[in-house]
């Protein structure tokens, strides 16, 4: 046996062990730096740099150095900067395969820094543009208008009814025009059925047999006629049968025209309410002057939430379906066999992030943030991931609070909730309506914000409450302007604070935002009898030329009518003179 | 290449005990058929380095197996899959799964562990059908190999000049 045995293997074993071990430790973080700068980069779609990568073994972690991500739109500018990121790995679950980050520090965020080279990626660039065909602004946009539907302030000017009659079409107009040509198509078609019906010559002719068969005066012919007589009322029954059915459907028609033509005469009033809608400012409107106001703005903001929210939640919300304890598939490259998963004791996801903490330089100052449980696969950790984010004395915010939660645990009903409160929040500048008749920018506020979201699966329910002082508001029309506008540019030129509240309500796919603001209450006071006058002037015109364009088809409806009446005296005329016959026609016995 | 077969050769020609050319062999079927970079190789480089098999043996075996291993591939996954998903092995399965020496060595894929478990079942018949090879090949094939044109014209030729340069290598320890 002692021939077998090659001691001296044991120390080429120690040399090879400890020569793979040198190797190791001398490429291995240049091989992480490489891994994750060709991983992002292709990820994102442009240079992702990064100057240092640090991974020891005790204690296990990895410290990252100089992360600079360039913003695929703008290659000069780094979207994020990070200036040092140090995780601290579970090395237990490193060997399984797992990434488990017990604690991750990130410091130094930047966003929107230069960079001094191009980050573009030409190769990347090309495809990352075929698959962007709409930007994320087209996008929000859109779907804005989608969701919310479009903000439109009423007009302000004075409106000129003629010319809005002329390019509106009249409803009312169009109903008269087409009831007239029912009304004369039915006429044609009943004079075709008096055709086919028993008409006067043909009673006429009953009559005639009648007094045949009743002008005998002896008792013997009636009895042999009997069987004459019996003929002839059943003939004439069969006829009258023929006119009373057709007096029936005659009559029910005749009582739907006749409602019709009554329902003509409220036409108008429909025609007119629209209209008024569309070019004038009613008081109604102007009760709900805020929502017109703040409701783009806000309603784009909810709506880049809703879209972000959307891209990110298919990552989140996927399950591989293990949801039994039998082992899974899971399909890997080619000539590469597959992975088969066991139930795992605990269950632990591929990645989490225990503990981050965050402190981010955003534009309006230093943001410092913790997190914790973040993964992809919440349904495995079973645990919410949180957030908490703190802000103070930053450029336009005295102080701010964000926290929540991303409850994915039961992925097909996720319940999120976050609470954004905002002291000192300073506002400038700020577009809120960009029309023509009263464009209004809010040129500076300072006020608390305070904002409660939830959702849960696809429902959104979330409430804003806002306090605004120190507010100067701009609009500028450019000359030419109504009253009314004058009167609403003055109202808000003297606002030195208003309040807003705003609920968002539905499911993220649809949703509404009611806005209420003092403001409203405000401009009612301030112009709502200008406002009333002025509606109430365009209501009086406009029903007067919509009459007066109306008199002509109404005329012609009248007549069609009065021509289909004839129908009905003359089915009357008809059953009247049968009835006389079968009077007349009476056996002796 | 001629460097390799005449190192095959002169493995097989020495006076190197079958049994450590065969043991070789096996080892290198495990490190050749198995992934390379498997941890489990590490203890078969151990093992080859402790006991006294021929290391030439070792090296050849393990480039002939490594270069096999890709056309048994579907079949190493067969056996993997079988095994991996046999129901009354679940529960041995899962408990290993949770070990970390089971996932490090990635003995949940099937490639790894088909190819494993093949060549463990091998080691032993292999073990003993080598030994047999190459005793029969040194009883009858050797001298009549000695003996041929051929291999006369090759010891004339530069294969042969290689072959003599690499002859006076020690066998067993190599």
């Amino acid at each position: 046996m002692k021939g077998w045995i090659r001691w001296k293997g044991l120390i080429a074993f120690a040399v090879v062990v400890i020569g793979i071990v040198l190797v190791w430790f001398l490429v291995v973080d240049a091989v992480v730096r490489r891994t994750i700068e060709s991983l992002a980069t292709r990820a994102v779609g442009a240079r992702v740099d990064l100057a240092k990568a640090d991974l020891s073994l005790f204690p296990t972690g990895l410290a990252l150095s100089g992360l600079a991500v360039t913003n695929p739109d703008s290659p000069m500018t780094n979207a994020i900067e990070i200036g040092q990121m140090k995780m601290d790995l579970d090395p237990g679950y490193l060997i399984r395969r797992k990434v488990i980050i017990n604690t991750m520090q990130v410091e130094g965020v930047r966003f929107n820094t230069p960079r001094q080279t191009s980050g573009e990626m030409p190769e990347l660039a090309a495809k990352r543009a075929a698959r962007k065909a709409a930007t994320m602004a087209d996008v929000s946009n859109a779907a804005v208008e989608k969701v919310c539907g479009r903000f439109t302030m009423p007009s302000l000017t004075k409106p000129d009814v003629k010319a809005i009659l002329a390019q509106e079409s009249l409803e009312s107009l169009a109903l008269a025009n087409s009831l007239d040509e029912t009304l004369k198509a039915e006429r044609v078609r009943w004079e075709k059925e008096l055709e086919r019906l028993a008409d006067k010559k043909t009673l006429e002719a009953y009559r005639q047999r009648i007094d045949k068969i009743t002008g005998s005066r002896s008792l013997g012919a009636l009895v042999g006629a009997a069987g004459d007589i019996q003929q002839l009322q059943a003939d004439i029954q069969k006829d009258l049968n023929l006119l009373k059915q057709a007096q029936r459907t005659f009559t029910s028609d005749f009582k739907t025209y006749q409602q019709q033509v009554r329902d003509l005469a409220s036409a108008p009033r429909q025609d007119i309410d629209r209209l008024m809608n569309k070019y004038s400012l009613s008081p109604t409107g102007l009760a709900n002057m805020s929502q017109l106001i703040f409701g783009e703005q806000l309603c784009g903001w909810v709506q880049n939430l809703a879209v972000w929210y959307g891209k990110i939640e298919p990552y989140i919300g996927q399950v591989p379906g293990r949801a039994d304890n039998a082992p899974q598939e899971q399909t890997p490259l080619r000539g590469e066999g597959k992975n088969i998963l066991f139930p795992e004791t605990p269950p632990m996801p591929d990645f989490l992030i225990r503990n981050l903490k965050v402190n981010a330089a955003v534009t309006a100052g230093n943001l410092t943030g913790k997190a914790e449980n973040l993964t992809l696969d919440q349904h495995i950790l079973g645990r919410p991931a949180t957030f908490a984010f703190l802000g103070r004395e930053m450029e336009r915010i005295d102080a701010l609070d964000l926290i929540g939660t991303a409850d994915f645990i039961v992925p097909d009903n996720p319940k999120n909730n976050a609470r954004l409160n905002i002291q000192g929040l300073g506002l400038n500048n700020l577009p809120l309506v960009r029309e023509g008749s009263l464009p209004l920018t809010l040129k500076q506020a300072t006020g608390d914000l305070r904002l409660n979201l939830e959702t849960v699966g696809r429902v959104l329910d979330a409430g804003l409450k806002a306090d605004f002082g120190a507010v100067e508001f701009l609009s500028d029309t450019g000359g030419g302007q109504t009253a009314i506008a004058e009167a609403i540019q003055s109202a808000m030129a003297g606002v030195d604070r208003f309040n807003l509240s705003a609920d968002i309500a539905g499911t993220l796919d649809a949703y509404t935002v009611t806005i209420r603001s003092d403001l409203d209450k405000l401009l009612k006071s301030a112009v709502g009898s200008l406002v009333k006058k002025e509606a109430d002037r365009f209501q009086a015109a406009l029903n007067q030329q919509i009459t007066q364009r109306l008199e002509g088809p109404l005329t012609q409806v009248k007549d069609s009518m009065a021509g289909l009446g004839g129908i009905e005296s003359e089915l009357a005329e008809r059953l009247n003179l049968g009835d006389d016959l079968l009077k007349d026609l009476k056996l002796p016995f | 290449m001629i460097e390799a077969v005449a190192n095959l050769l002169k493995v097989l020609n020495s006076e190197t005990e079958p049994g450590q050319i065969s043991l070789a062999l096996c080892l290198s079927m495990i490190a050749g058929l198995t992934p390379t970079l498997s941890p489990h190789n590490l203890l078969v480089l151990l093992l080859v380095l402790v006991l006294r098999v021929n290391l030439s043996a070792f090296g050849l075996g393990w480039a002939f197996f490594s270069a096999v291993a890709y056309l048994l591939d579907p079949l190493f996954h067969r056996i993997g899959l079988a095994i991996l998903t046999a129901p009354s092995l679940t529960g041995m399965w899962t408990g290993l799964y949770n070990t970390a020496w089971f996932r490090l060595d990635r003995l949940n894929n099937t490639v790894v562990m088909g190819s494993l478990v093949f060549s463990l079942i091998a080691f032993i018949p292999g073990f003993l059908l080598f030994n047999l090879l190459i005793r029969r090949y040194r009883e009858h094939i050797l001298g009549w190999v000695r003996k041929t044109r051929l291999m006369r014209a090759i010891q004339a030729s530069q294969f042969y000049q290689i072959y003599q340069s690499v002859s006076g290598w020690r066998g067993g320890a190599a």
